[in-house]
């Protein structure tokens, strides 16, 4: 087995998802993650319901890492994290800015106790600025950052992506951040404070919508499904089982969607010559296309879509994605046993290294699961010690 | 580039062959890190450019997604193109492309050849759907891949149609991921050796975002949630909403339960306080249209500011929704160097661009540079750096090879 992160320590205060998604992506590249909870667990925790063990996203986040507990607000525990800080890699949480400093176990204590530290912190806002302090969550970010105003129907309110992308996306931020830090340290020496604000990692999302402001002076109406009159056919289509999505690139492609749609005669019809005459005739487009959509299932679509080369996709909801063939087939989805959530589709990475291996599933931790292998084992202490850590709440 | 030191990527070259948004977005981000990166376009351009208005050769995605990165053109169907790209190959710690799978091959300048050039050299390919697998070949834009990775179906309303997210996020995420997996690559070589093939495909980096979906499909007894709108899958979270302001809308999401009660006092009503109603939340998602009435009632007479302003004195998680202008010309994104003004050759004005994500503390600033024209940099890179001649590049010029 080789894997890419094999020698790397991971100090991981990760909560929710943000941080811990960085550091899911590091314990699958082989990195020893240690994952620290306070004495309850982590947040994402209490949102198990009552009588379940664990949760989804609980179990996809946290794979492959060993947790303990800790109570940093006490003295004994602030110095067993030294201890383990002065053989680690990196430290990564994602607590609100200065958390870390008032217990105690900022970046400045930290890099002074091991100055070849990468400490990574993960937040809404970012750790300076006049907003610093607004709580973040997922929702909030995606009002603040822009990309909910420009979600939904024209005539309707602003909509969230239904899925907590401003959080992943600032998972996937932590992680690049972290592995360009230790890149440089291999030739500095030195760690770093990295930093990611979650709202700055999604920023780059408006580019498009930037664009028409920019040329228009105004801000562009939300478009629902639509491209705001700038390609054409683009949409989502009804088909007999649900839906699906086109986007036509090229002159090409509309020549292949009327090919498959049967009607070739258009092909030469002044109307909807270029992508521009066919945004002038929207209207009549889309009955074009939704004639042929409605009459095939989505996998009919997707068999034409292949023989014709249109671009387009069946909309899938989560249960057709978790059993994706071609996701199964290259591995980056994969059956387990999860001890309490049972036989389970869990991802592997989405970070691919050929070549190299990713390590085999290890489900989630329980709350404090690997005291005794890490206190005892790698810290080295005795069972009486454990035992009263464990007695005055510190682990 | 490569004159600052205290960067963290000083002195690493990156030849980058990307288009459109996901690969662009990943070598965006190793120039503004210090990397010299090297976007090699086909004369004409890359496909992104066909976008901006007639007579420029940039529109705002062009401007944000290559800043900082050197141009040169490059004809890759042309034999001496393709001899070009091998010196350069020679020269680079990294190359990036999305090309659709198997269009560098076809060329003859995949990865095993490339490889076999400079076994140091990291490979990076980013698609829609990877390499292998059954999907590998269909048309993949940040739209369809929306559609298919399961994304789509959990955004809108559930009377209407799913719902496209208006910013490409899938896009965005996919590069994001593609810049991790090559400095995983890289981060690798320095221990071994080898440069290896990197690959991140878009449907399979959004899916750890479908987790709250998942968990909710599991805990419904493996039951599809409906589309919620903005509110939270199966209406089991409240008040977590999108609420109408007088002057627009506002974002409120309760995570503790003592959430509850200083929003109750940013409201002004305490009077609520022992409501066995909404004294928890199992009961205000059994009480879910008189909580949201309470909630709307007080954000519907007031504006986004004075929401925010009670909201944050009183600790409850809140954040007016802002439209583009507003974020663009954030106060606290243009205090922390994230955003900034910059003159563009192709603006008449100056425009806001933004710097990376990714902060470094004590590194130096990059200085923005802006995205060049087609071929700006053919001298440089070619002339000085690869040794070609003047006369060598008039004759690549008039033979369509650069």
């Amino acid at each position: 087995m080789t894997l890419p992160l094999a020698d790397l320590t991971v100090i991981d205060f990760g909560q929710i998802f943000q941080g811990s998604y960085a550091t899911v992506l590091m314990a699958k590249g082989g990195a020893n993650v240690i994952k620290i909870e306070p004495p309850g667990g982590e947040p994402l925790r209490r949102r198990t319901p009552p009588g379940a063990k664990s949760t989804m996203s609980f179990a996809m986040l946290n794979a492959n890492k060993r947790a303990i507990t800790l109570n940093l607000k006490t003295e004994r525990g602030r110095s067993l994290l030294f201890d383990m800080v002065k053989r680690a890699d990196v430290v990564l949480e994602n607590f609100g800015p200065g958390a870390m400093d008032r217990l105690g176990v900022g970046w400045t204590v930290l890099h002074a106790l091991n100055p070849r530290l990468i400490y990574a912190s993960g937040t809404g806002y970012g750790l300076s600025g006049p907003s610093r302090d607004n709580l973040a969550m997922d929702l909030t970010v995606q009002a603040a950052s822009g990309i909910m105003s420009v979600t939904g129907f024209p005539d309707g309110p602003p909509v969230r992506a239904g899925v907590t992308v401003a959080d992943f996306m600032g998972g996937t931020h932590l992680y690049a951040g972290i592995m360009t830090a230790l890149y440089e340290r291999d030739r500095s020496g030195q760690g770093r404070l990295v930093e990611i604000a979650m709202q700055e990692a999604v920023y780059y999302t408006l580019a498009g919508s930037l664009e028409q402001y920019n040329r228009t002076g105004k801000v562009p109406p939300r478009s629902g499904n639509g491209a705001g009159g700038s390609i054409a056919p683009y949409g989502v289509f009804p088909v007999k089982d649900g839906f699906i999505a086109v986007h036509t690139g090229t002159e090409g492609h509309w020549h292949n969607i009327l090919d498959a749609a049967g009607r070739a005669d258009l092909k030469n019809e002044a109307r909807f010559r270029t992508m521009h005459d066919r945004s002038a005739n929207l209207a009549e487009v889309n009955t074009i296309v939704t004639a042929w959509t409605s009459e095939l299932t989505k996998a009919e679509a997707v068999a034409q879509a292949r023989k014709y080369r249109i671009p387009l996709a069946p909309v899938r909801d989560v249960s057709e994605v978790m059993r994706d063939e071609h996701m199964h087939e290259r591995g980056a989805l994969e059956w387990t046993e999860h001890p309490d959530l049972g036989h389970v589709v869990m991802p592997t990475t989405p970070l691919r290294l050929h070549g190299l291996d990713v390590a085999p599933m290890v489900a989630s931790p329980r709350v404090g699961q690997h005291n005794d292998e890490i206190y005892g084992g790698w810290l080295g202490l005795s069972q009486a010690e454990l035992d009263s850590l464990r007695n005055d709440g510190i682990i | 580039m490569g004159t600052t030191q205290n960067v963290p990527l000083a002195g690493f070259t990156i030849l980058d062959l990307t288009q459109f948004y996901q690969g662009p977005y990943a070598t965006m981000m190793l120039a503004k890190a210090g990397a010299d990166v090297i976007k090699i376009e086909p004369p004409g351009g890359e496909s992104l450019r066909l976008m901006a208005p007639p007579g420029k050769e940039t529109s705002m995605p062009v401007a944000m997604l290559n800043a900082n990165k050197r141009g040169v053109t490059l004809n890759l169907k042309t034999d001496q193109g393709k001899a070009i790209l091998r010196k350069l190959v020679m020269k680079a710690d990294a190359l990036v492309e999305n090309y659709a799978p198997g269009v560098m091959d076809r060329l003859g300048v995949g990865f095993p050849v490339l490889h076999e050039l400079n076994p140091r050299m990291v490979y990076a390919s980013a698609t829609g759907f990877g390499l292998s697998g059954p999907d590998r070949d269909n048309l993949a834009m940040d739209f369809t891949v929306q559609a298919a990775s399961g994304v789509m179906s959990t955004t809108g309303y559930a009377d209407g149609p799913p719902l496209r997210t208006g910013a490409p996020y899938v896009d965005i995420l996919g590069g994001a991921h593609l810049y991790a997996a090559l400095m995983t690559g890289l981060l690798e070589r320095e221990r071994t050796g080898v440069g290896r093939l990197v690959e991140v495909a878009m449907v399979e980096a959004v899916y750890p975002c479908l987790a709250t979906v998942l968990d909710q499909y599991h805990r419904a007894g493996r039951k599809i949630p409906a589309r919620t709108g903005n509110a939270f899958a199966n209406h089991n979270r409240a008040p977590y909403n999108v609420y109408q302001a007088a002057d627009g809308y506002v974002a409120i999401i309760l995570v503790t339960e003592g959430q509850w009660q200083n929003l109750l006092r940013a409201m002004g009503r305490d009077d609520l306080k022992e409501d066995p109603r909404f004294i928890n939340n199992t009961a205000r998602v059994a009480h879910y249209a008189e909580t949201e009435a309470i909630v709307n009632a007080w954000t519907n007479a007031s504006t986004r500011a004075t929401i925010f302003a009670a909201t944050s004195k009183a600790k409850v998680p809140c954040a007016p929704v802002r439209d583009i202008e507003e974020v663009m010309l954030d106060p606290h994104m243009h205090g922390r160097g994230t955003l900034e003004w910059v003159d563009h050759y192709d603006y008449e004005y100056p425009v806001v661009l933004p710097n990376s994500p990714l902060r470094f503390h004590g590194a130096d600033k990059v200085a923005t540079k802006v995205s060049p024209h087609v071929g700006e940099h053919n001298q440089q890179v070619y002339g000085e750096w690869l040794g070609l001649s003047a006369a060598d590049l008039e004759g690549l010029k008039a033979d369509g090879v650069i």
